[in-house]
């Protein structure tokens, strides 16, 4: 593409005057797409998922201060991590709902990452209550559906990660790729310049 | 046409898109507006209308920006949302009627086969306003220049010895209205 040609290019957009009012409009629609704002149903969910988040948090922070004594540490421990991401769920999602806007990059990755955690927590909780059930039968049945869903959420979670890991050595060489380019570019130029 | 470089620029660019990067898709869109508005008020009479085709458009390239599976095809991507966009606000039957020359001689053109020499960009501008939807069409892409006689094909949808007619025809076209133009101001 020679400079005379894009000049020309440039030359033919300048030419064309848009009327300031109606490009003003433009300009904060499509600020407004980019942004994501939480709108209606939207808003309620994540109202109700920051309600979730201080039941769990309240939940599982009575349940272990409550517990008796004689109730494994471990099982404790693992009320006190339930309660953590109760809440950091209840502050991540009251902040979307704060700020009113979705980052469309960071937030659902976060998300996707808190739900793991909470299938971690659940199915944990589960596998260390099932022999205290009364009937083993439903102590081992609560055990296996609760490793199926420990299995699928890590399915999921890796294959996500081996996506976005995918996609960011694509970037980084394409990156350098560019680099590449750019370099060949202008050593041409110096050669015809010579 | 394209250089590697902006080959692999738009590669970079899709893909930061695909990751969801704010400051890419703002990119894309800074790069691009203005060069597909130019083409999209090329083709609709209401410059308000151009603007709504145009917000759309960045709407239908948000959205399906993450199937793109040949990034380096971006320009002709983009050009044909913006095209098909444009094409269903306009009704149908006009569009058709407008896009539809059968009678165009596609044999015997060859690319180069009259040299003009459009210097004068408002001139150009001027006149493009003056041809008809089908040549204005095919003139603009040629001279927003991201696009080969190939890619103006799948975007217009139109076999690539068309394209050549047609840019031949509008070019001629494009002369005759300038010519005219000039004679008036004598």
């Amino acid at each position: 593409m020679s400079e005379s040609h894009e000049s020309f290019r440039e030359q033919l957009l300048k030419a064309e005057q848009p009327n300031p009012t109606y490009r003003e409009k433009y300009d904060k629609e499509v600020r407004q797409m980019l942004e994501q704002k939480l709108t209606g149903a939207r808003r309620l969910g994540y109202i109700g998922a920051a309600a979730m988040g201080v039941g769990f948090a309240l939940l599982f922070g009575t349940l272990a201060i409550i517990v008796p004594k004689e109730f494994p540490i471990e099982g404790r421990l693992i009320f006190a991590m339930g309660a953590i991401f109760g809440l950091a769920w209840a502050v991540f999602a009251g902040g979307i709902v704060r700020k009113g806007v979705i980052k469309l990059k960071t937030d659902p990755t976060a998300m996707a990452g808190m739900s793991w955690g909470l299938c971690v927590i659940v199915v944990t909780v589960l596998m260390v209550s099932q022999r205290k059930f009364p009937d083993p039968i439903i102590g081992v049945r609560a055990l296996v559906s609760g490793l199926g869903f420990l299995v699928m959420a890590a399915v999921f979670m890796i294959a996500n990660r081996i996506d976005q890991a995918g996609l960011k050595t694509r970037e980084k060489l394409l990156e350098i790729e560019y680099r590449l380019a750019e370099l060949a570019e202008q050593m041409g130029k110096k050669k015809q310049s010579e | 046409m394209r250089t590697e470089k902006e080959a692999i620029y738009y590669e970079l660019l899709v893909l930061r898109c695909q990751r969801k990067e704010k400051v890419a898709l703002e990119e894309l869109i800074r790069n691009w507006e203005r060069r597909l508005f130019y083409y999209i008020r090329r083709l609709v009479d209401v410059e308000q209308d151009a603007w709504d085709i145009l917000q759309q458009t960045w709407l239908k390239v948000l959205q399906g920006i993450g199937k793109l599976r040949e990034p380096r095809s971006l320009p002709t991507w983009l050009y044909r949302i913006a095209r098909n966009t444009a094409m269903s606000h306009l009704r149908v039957e006009y569009s058709r009627r407008a896009l539809l020359d059968e009678n165009e001689d596609i044999s015997s053109v060859e690319e180069n086969s009259e040299s003009f020499c459009f210097e004068d960009a408002e001139r150009v501008h001027y006149g493009l306003s003056k041809l008809s939807l089908p040549h204005r069409e095919v003139l603009t892409l040629h001279f927003l220049e991201d696009l080969s006689v190939e890619e103006i094909a799948e975007v217009v949808r139109i076999p690539p010895g068309t394209v050549k007619s047609r840019l031949y025809y509008a070019k001629r076209a494009l002369r005759t209205v300038l010519e005219q133009e000039d004679r008036n101001h004598e």
